[in-house]
């Protein structure tokens, strides 16, 4: 075990350091240098700065390096999580990220552990009762669910109970009312998981299609095998045999798949924070994109990165955990 | 069973092609289907065929309506099905205004009309679909067959590449290319799903041809003196095609709903281009005012397009592959 951790994180470097390279490719390619951006492209055009003032300028900032050199600079910030101030505001980057990714990884989880949630029993059934007219119906609207563009069910979510045209009973800006703080703990859990419903519904239901098709084909798997044969044979109930024996050993796929399902929750809470004014990861990058702020896009791109590669190394563990034939490979 | 005969024998897998085929005629038809000029028009001995393709100088600032009006009896015209330009907006029409006789979807808040601007928003969306695909299938097929076939450094390198490309959420990704370029247009919004998305299908072609060069006929290609580039090309990457195939029909209805978030975030298809994502954003703006027109329509059209590709995507799987089941 300590070995397959030990490769596992070494293959890591080489993946952490193919980020940064295309991170601080990004940087480069991105039409406008740092100088415009920060004297204003008006201002260079008019000759209102002195062609020494620029030159002084990319000195200073260490922009006429050689790029290896200005990308060793720049790596060794990154490595200590060093992205500089975002523009519109003027606090550190880290600052930022650090008061955004808490409400990311709220939504986010919850969509997560929600989805598995419901995903897994409803796979199971279809498993199990395969061919039946419930599990027809199940899975076309699971079919439906997935083909619905996440924009339009966020949207019609508004219109019909977000005061927009029919019901106005969900809240749909932001996680908290208005005078959150005077509420007691028990209100204001409350008032959050409220809050919750719209956004966590939207990040969830896209993904129980797939999941739990997946769920389905790996029962299906396993039932065909041997050992499950045996324990029919053995006079086990179908339960016992579905939910001690099969159960376990079809979950595996789905472990694999935590780990990717990370980078696709991320990329959807740009959507549904959006929506629904939530100040998330997803919104900050909308707005550093919006406004340009290199540093901040710079710092969740590198941060999400991240994040999806501690996302696969820990469904990769949980498989190796749950699979010995995995790390003895 | 031959494969063909497989796919046809689901009614579900006919009706999605027949879908598909139908979403095709209306993205080619689109200036006949929704045009503020006529099909042909008739107008002072003079008669000119598909006004609303070619635009003749004789009809400049003329519209369907104007030219109703002022005809004479000798005149006729036969006029599109939806007598609205998706860029020429109807000026006396009440600024969001829902479905009416004139507009039967509704107009938007600078009076275009909605049903117009789906029309014409079929061809953004199946355009991008296709080409961005046809992109990322040609990078993922090359890039794959050469990891596969020649295995080692390459292989080593590949697997390095695409292992880069897939901790960066694609979606945060794209956005953030679409973001930092320039200006954007229909073409980058294309080539930057093509760039960022041929993970999948490299991985796919990759197994494949990892297990197809172990086969039998390629050795024999291969005792025959075939060059390693004759037996990739003939022997190798046709015969890998397959899931290749379904995968890029499940591609299509993923890159119709990227490009339909990319445009609703106003990182796609720029403006006055009618697309569905940039409808479903002004529904956003107008949700308060209850324009439910400017949402339900456009959401529909996207549905119902992912929709017909998944299914069909289904039906090629169960006919081609039916390990996959």
């Amino acid at each position: 075990m300590k070995r397959f951790l030990l490769r596992r994180l070494l293959l890591m470097v080489p993946t952490f350091f193919g980020i940064t390279l295309v991170t601080f490719a990004f940087l480069h390619l991105a039409p406008g240098d740092p100088v415009s951006m920060s004297m204003g492209d008006a201002a260079i055009g008019q000759g209102a700065i002195s062609r020494e003032a620029i030159a002084h300028f990319r000195h200073t900032m260490g922009l006429d390096d050689p790029l290896p050199a200005q990308y060793a600079k720049w790596l060794w910030r990154i490595v200590r999580f060093d992205f500089g101030n975002g523009w519109r505001t003027g606090q550190p980057v880290t600052q930022l990220l650090a008061q955004s990714l808490p409400v990311t990884l709220l939504l986010s989880s919850i969509a997560l552990f929600l989805s598995y949630a419901i995903a897994i029993p409803l796979g199971v059934h279809a498993a199990v009762k395969r061919d039946s007219p419930a599990e027809k119906l199940v899975t076309l609207l699971l079919f439906i669910l997935y083909s619905l563009p996440v924009p339009f069910v966020a949207i019609l979510i508004i219109l019909l109970f977000g005061g927009g045209h029919f019901f106005n009973v969900l809240p749909i800006q932001g996680l908290h009312r208005d005078g959150f703080e005077s509420l007691a703990w028990p209100a204001r859990i409350g008032d959050l998981v409220w809050h919750l419903i719209a956004p966590v519904f939207c990040l969830t239901y896209g993904s129980l299609a797939s999941l739990s098709r997946y769920m389905r084909g790996a029962m299906l798997d396993v039932i065909r095998q041997d050992y499950i044969r045996t324990a029919r044979a053995k006079g086990l109930s179908e339960r016992a045999v579905i939910f001690r024996h099969a159960l376990r050993n079809s979950l595996l796929p789905l472990v694999t798949l935590l780990g990717l399902y990370l980078p696709f929750l991320v990329g959807g809470s740009v959507i549904v924070e959006r929506i629904f004014g939530i100040n998330g990861m997803g919104m900050l990058a909308f707005r550093a994109i919006l406004e340009r702020d290199y540093n901040v896009i710079m710092g969740v791109t590198t941060l999400t990165a991240l994040l999806t590669m501690v996302g696969v190394l820990v469904s990769d563990l949980l498989y190796a955990i749950v699979d010995p034939r995995i790390r003895h490979a | 069973m031959t494969r063909v005969s497989q796919f046809r024998k689901r009614k579900r897998n006919l009706a999605a092609a027949v879908l598909v085929l139908a979403l095709v005629a209306v993205a080619l038809l689109a200036d006949v289907l929704a045009s503020d000029l006529p099909i042909l028009i008739h107008r002072n001995g003079v008669t000119s065929f598909l006004p609303c393709l070619f635009r003749p100088a004789a009809l400049a600032g003329q519209s369907n309506t104007a030219l109703r009006s002022t005809a004479t009896p000798n005149d006729f015209a036969i006029f599109p099905l939806v007598e609205w330009g998706p860029e020429e907006p109807d000026l006396d029409a009440d600024p969001l205004s829902g479905p009416s006789k004139k507009h039967w979807l509704g107009v938007d808040d600078i009076g275009l009309d909605v049903a117009s601007r789906l029309i014409h928003g079929t061809r953004v969306s199946l355009a991008v679909g296709l080409i961005a695909v046809s992109i990322y299938v040609a990078i993922g097929v090359l890039l794959g067959a050469l990891a596969g076939f020649y295995g080692g450094a390459i292989d080593l390198l590949l697997s390095r590449l695409t292992e880069i490309m897939l901790v960066f959420p694609t979606f945060f990704l794209i956005l953030t290319i679409m973001g930092l370029l320039e200006r954007t247009t229909i073409v980058s919004v294309m080539v930057v799903i093509g760039l960022t998305r041929w993970t999948d299908v490299q991985r796919l072609l990759r197994a494949e041809v990892l297990r197809i060069r172990e086969l039998d006929y390629v050795q024999a290609s291969r005792a025959l003196g075939a060059s390693n580039v004759r037996i990739l090309w003939r022997h190798v990457i046709p015969n890998a095609l397959a899931p290749v195939f379904v995968s890029a029909t499940f591609g299509v209805a993923g890159a119709i709903l990227l490009e339909s978030s990319l445009s609703f975030l106003g990182f796609g298809t720029p403006p006055p281009t009618a697309s569905w994502g940039a409808l479903l954003n002004q529904g956003y703006e107008h949700a308060a005012d209850g324009a439910w027109w400017l949402t339900l329509f456009p959401g529909l059209a996207i549905f119902i397009t992912v929709t017909a590709y998944n299914l069909l995507g289904e039906g090629l799987r169960d006919a081609l592959d039916p390990r996959l089941k």
